[in-house]
């Protein structure tokens, strides 16, 4: 553990420093995920804007809650984003060989091995919009409050890695799986929006199966119509530990079939 | 142009179409993401309907909103089949430019010709299913009515203009590469600079009024809402006709921006050798 505490930085360095050698390059991506997440949200505030409020959502709440999407989003965008490399047919590529034979867990050196830097035009929007939004809701700012968003940040990153990683790990097994992973990964847009708008069926997954709406939507619930946050960040906890589990599993029984398959 | 000039062109337009043809497939793999867009659309309207006071919002009523939109995603499929930004991407960055022009032959016109074959690919393996399937499910779960014949042909040469106007706006975004070789990044500038401001994501009658008033200046609108609009039959009669010119219009306009543009790209590339 304490190895890979120490390597985690230097790898890091060296990403960033590959990626900042095209400067330019770096700044058109992050550009481009601000740009797009902004107008993204332009359209639903003049779609939102045309109504008095949403299920008791007003414009200004639905841009709190944008804002609060994009930061873990953006923050796994940051992190792991490499992880999309085993979908698109890397497996088959055998983008995995170099990590095996090095004395290091290879999920590791996966996620290490890029930093991927447009993530931050997410990141920089999403902070943007809750700092924005912040005066125009009503919200108690305590430590307490502010302590659970951070717990709840950092789940709700673990829980878009493990999600992204237990859709990657099936090309283990179809050798190309990224179609069913972007799907799976743009279910989490459902949780840009109030839960009580949608069928019950979706409901149900968005609660119990594929839980997005458990990490994102119902912690910014409770901060802004002065619910429990603190047993909401206790379920986004429980089902980010259940999906890295998930993960874990999918990915290691992977691996295996990697190891035997002798490419 | 003689027809001897055009078969030259044709020849590159049939490799578009087999090339569209072989990665097609895959895109059926990328509707089933669009199920989740679509299925967050409707019941965003939905609630968006039962929260309004009024049935009638910007002018539409719930079932023209939705059958707006649905047909917006679609047409979407046409507008972005053009392939001319990452053709001249590639070859700005990879110096395969340099052997285009030693060609006896327009550059613009030979790519536009292979866009075009993607186009006529896209047409038959995902425009009509998926139009198909639409306005099977429209009639069927909302009651929406089919749309005439003669507007859906009005809207076919809509749609081809749209495309040339699309194709010489990726033309000159790709240009850029020279500057850069981030074309992701650019791709998802174009992308969604593209869906907001051609009103595939939202009709221009919910933008605030500077943005309406500045967009009838540009060329977005051309690109979806209006052949949509045409094709919704809720352009009438002689403002068809005006619609279409002023595609046109702007066919002219921006293949003359391409034309004027990759001249002067010309010398530069020479310039550095190649």
């Amino acid at each position: 553990m304490k190895k890979y505490l120490k390597l985690y930085p230097i790898y890091v360095s060296r990403s960033i420093k590959a990626r900042l050698s095209y400067r330019f390059d770096a700044f058109v991506g992050i550009f481009g995920f601000l740009i797009e997440n902004a107008l993204l949200f332009f359209t639903l505030y003049l779609t939102v804007g045309a109504i008095p409020s949403l299920n008791g959502w007003d414009v200004n709440m639905m841009g709190f809650l944008y804002g609060f999407y994009l930061i873990p989003k953006a923050l796994d965008h940051i992190l792991s984003d490499q992880v999309w490399q085993l979908s698109n047919g890397g497996i088959a590529r055998g983008i995995l060989d170099k990590y095996l034979i090095k004395p290091l867990n290879p999920l590791f050196q996966l996620v290490v091995e890029m930093i991927q830097l447009e993530g931050f035009g997410e990141l920089i929007l999403g902070i943007f919009f809750l700092i924005f939004f912040t005066p125009y809701v009503t919200i108690t700012w305590t430590v307490s409050n502010i302590f659970a968003l951070i717990v709840c940040v950092i789940f709700s990153m673990l829980f878009f890695f493990a999600t992204k990683l237990t859709f990657a790990s099936i090309s283990f097994w179809t050798k190309r799986s990224i179609e069913v992973m972007t799907t799976i990964y743009d279910f989490s847009n459902f949780a840009k929006y109030p839960i009580q708008i949608f069928h019950q069926a979706i409901r149900f997954v968005l609660t119990y199966i594929l839980p997005f709406s458990v990490v994102i939507f119902f912690p910014v619930e409770a901060l802004l119509f002065g619910g429990n946050v603190w047993e909401q960040v206790l379920y986004v906890v429980i089902a980010s530990t259940c999906m890295i589990g998930v993960s874990l599993l999918v990915w290691s029984q992977g691996i295996k079939r990697y190891e035997s398959a002798g490419s | 142009m003689k027809l001897r000039r055009l078969r030259k062109y044709w020849a590159f337009s049939k490799g578009g179409i087999l090339s569209g043809f072989a990665y097609k497939f895959s895109a059926f793999g990328w509707l089933l993401g669009d199920i989740v867009s679509l299925l967050i659309l409707y019941f965003l309207w939905s609630a968006i309907y039962a929260n309004s006071p009024v049935d009638v919002i910007n002018g539409m009523t719930f079932n023209e909103m939705v059958t707006y939109l649905i047909y917006a995603r679609i047409a979407s499929t046409l507008v972005f089949s053009s392939i001319s930004f990452w053709i001249v991407g590639e070859d700005i960055y990879e110096g395969g430019i340099a052997l285009s022009l030693i060609r006896p032959m327009s550059y613009r016109y030979r790519i536009l010709a292979s866009s075009f074959g993607n186009f006529l690919s896209t047409i038959i393996l995902l425009f009509i299913p998926l139009f198909f399937v639409a306005n099977g499910l429209l009639y069927f779960v909302l009651g929406v009515d089919l749309p005439n014949i003669l507007n859906l042909l009005l809207f076919v040469v809509s749609a081809i203009l749209s495309f040339i106007i699309s194709d010489h706006l990726g033309f000159l975004i790709g240009e850029i590469a020279i500057f850069t070789n981030a074309l992701f990044g650019l791709m998802l500038i174009r992308n969604i600079m593209l869906s907001f401001l051609s009103g595939s994501l939202l009709p221009s009658a919910f933008f605030p009024e500077w943005l309406q008033i500045t967009l009838k200046f540009l060329p977005f609108q051309s690109m979806i809402e209006n052949p949509i609009l045409i094709l919704m039959g809720r352009i009438q009669d002689i403002d068809i006709l005006y619609t279409i010119l002023i595609q046109f219009v702007w066919v002219l306009v921006l293949g003359f921006l391409c034309n004027l543009s990759f001249n002067k790209l010309k010398k530069h590339i020479v310039s550095v050798g190649g």
